[in-house]
């Protein structure tokens, strides 16, 4: 089977003050249709640039080196043109934001967000996109749907909008999601409800799932294999199961220690 | 002059580095410009002056420092995760300036606008006391100033009441001015 995204050689360096600075170095996996994979690593280990990279929207700092090679459904990504990537953008492979409320428009309603998906690819009746935003926005569990679609994001809930950014990421069903740390701003109990949600709309709509991370809980919940970076390169890439109990790199190894074990005291 | 404003700001906040270079030049050749002399020049030009065209001179005059405004908060709201999240759902780039930037600038056009409005009126009476705004039929302040200046003794009031109604009006834009821009829950950018 062909992978649906895999990345070659991948090398990202941002330019700040005539130095370039290495974010993402050589690094290469691939990802199945439908899988989850987790990318794990300590902040700064070149997990989002890596995300914004297959995405496509890296900042104008940045530059994706030679010799680097995103293949998805086919085609490389980084040998296509700006206009077609637009329409792979948001229908085939969409992304979900680490801070919901930075990550939506402030001043336009959280309806006309969902359904400005839909405008953007083809769909020219306002009404239906609308129709549409609604039912997404009941699937993603957001009560009276059709009343809260005039809703704006303040108006909302840390974890509402991280539904609502689902809500947008998965309308058109795409066939990859990028997800960029989608739980580490909000409160324990709401990222467990935000990360079942992930995973239902996955199953159903049979989306593969690029899950960034850095909280070990998160990967062991929800995904079977998982890649460790650190400092731009993939150290480890392992199965879940393997990871845990027998991490075969010394960073790895180290990671798993950092994670607080809750004790009850005697 | 806020339309030009803000269209003007808002294509170099999102123009590449050299455009948006030449676009502020020009705003700074205007900047530099003082407004009463280059309106008076133009004055010069135009037969009879009815109300439009001098709205329409002063605008022309005065949209640089809109366009000031506009492109700086373009460029912040520019790198917005919002922003970003556009681009991420394939949102064109014409579609993602007018739908998701344009509409947080609204705030800061506003105060913009009342304080516009704060510089227009005393260049209005001062260019009808000089006799070069509107033609005498039309009443406006400065023509109210004009006519009182030659008494000025025996006829104190033609001058202290325009003057006093200048004052107040300046005085009650400014404070709006000023409110709007503290009021920063428009468009802002934090949570």
């Amino acid at each position: 089977m062909t992978p649906l995204l895999s990345v070659e050689n991948l090398t990202v360096t941002y330019a700040r003050n005539d130095a370039e600075r290495m974010a993402v170095d050589s690094i290469s996996f691939a990802i199945e249709p439908g899988e989850i994979v987790a990318l794990v690593g300590e902040s700064g280990s070149g997990k989002t640039a890596t995300g914004l990279a297959i995405m496509g929207i890296l900042s104008a700092n940045a530059r994706v080196g030679p010799g680097s090679a995103i293949r998805f459904e086919g085609r490389d990504l980084l040998a296509t043109p700006e206009r077609e990537l637009r329409d792979i953008r948001g229908r085939r492979i969409s992304m979900v934001f680490q801070e919901p409320a930075a990550a939506l428009n402030p001043v336009m309603c959280v309806g006309d967000q969902v359904a400005e998906v839909a405008l953007v690819h083809g769909e020219r009746d306002k009404r239906a996109a609308r129709t549409k935003a609604i039912e997404m926005l009941g699937r993603v569990g957001l009560p009276d749907a059709d009343e809260r679609y005039r809703a704006y994001p303040h108006e909302l809930s840390g974890g509402m909008r991280q539904r609502v950014m689902l809500a947008i990421a998965l309308l058109l069903r795409p066939a990859l999601v990028i997800a960029d740390e989608p739980t580490s701003a909000l409160d324990v109990t709401v990222q467990a409800q935000v990360l079942a949600l992930l995973l239902d709309l996955q199953r159903e709509a049979q989306t593969a799932v690029l899950l960034i991370t850095h909280d070990l809980g998160v990967v062991a919940e929800t995904c079977a294999r998982a890649l460790v970076m650190r400092e731009g390169r993939i150290v480890e890439s392992a199965s879940v199961d393997d990871l845990f109990h027998a991490p075969a790199h010394e960073y790895t190894r180290e990671l798993l220690a950092a994670m607080p074990r809750i004790v009850r005291p005697a | 002059m806020v339309g030009v404003g803000v269209v003007w700001g808002a294509i170099a906040g999102v123009a590449p580095a050299w455009l948006d270079r030449w676009m502020m030049r020009l705003v700074d050749a205007m900047l530099a410009t003082p407004r009463l002399l280059l309106v008076l020049a133009l004055v010069a030009f135009t037969q009879r002056m009815s109300a439009t065209t001098l709205a329409l001179l002063l605008g022309f005059t005065g949209w640089a420092p809109m366009s000031r405004i506009v492109r700086a908060r373009v460029r912040e709201l520019a790198v917005a995760d919002y922003v970003a999240a556009a681009r991420a759902l394939g949102t064109p780039k014409s579609r993602i300036l007018i739908r998701h930037i344009l509409p947080g600038t609204l705030q800061t056009v506003l105060a913009g606008a009342v304080m516009a409005i704060a510089s227009v009126i005393p260049l209005e009476a001062a260019l009808s006391y000089f006799g070069a705004g509107i033609a005498p039929p039309t009443p406006s302040w400065g023509l109210l100033l004009l006519d009182g200046s030659a008494r000025p003794l025996d006829a104190w009031w033609l001058i202290l009441f325009p003057t006093l109604a200048i004052a107040a009006t300046l005085m009650s834009v400014n404070v709006l001015g000023e409110r709007l821009q503290r009021h920063d829950t428009l468009g802002s950018t934090e949570s």
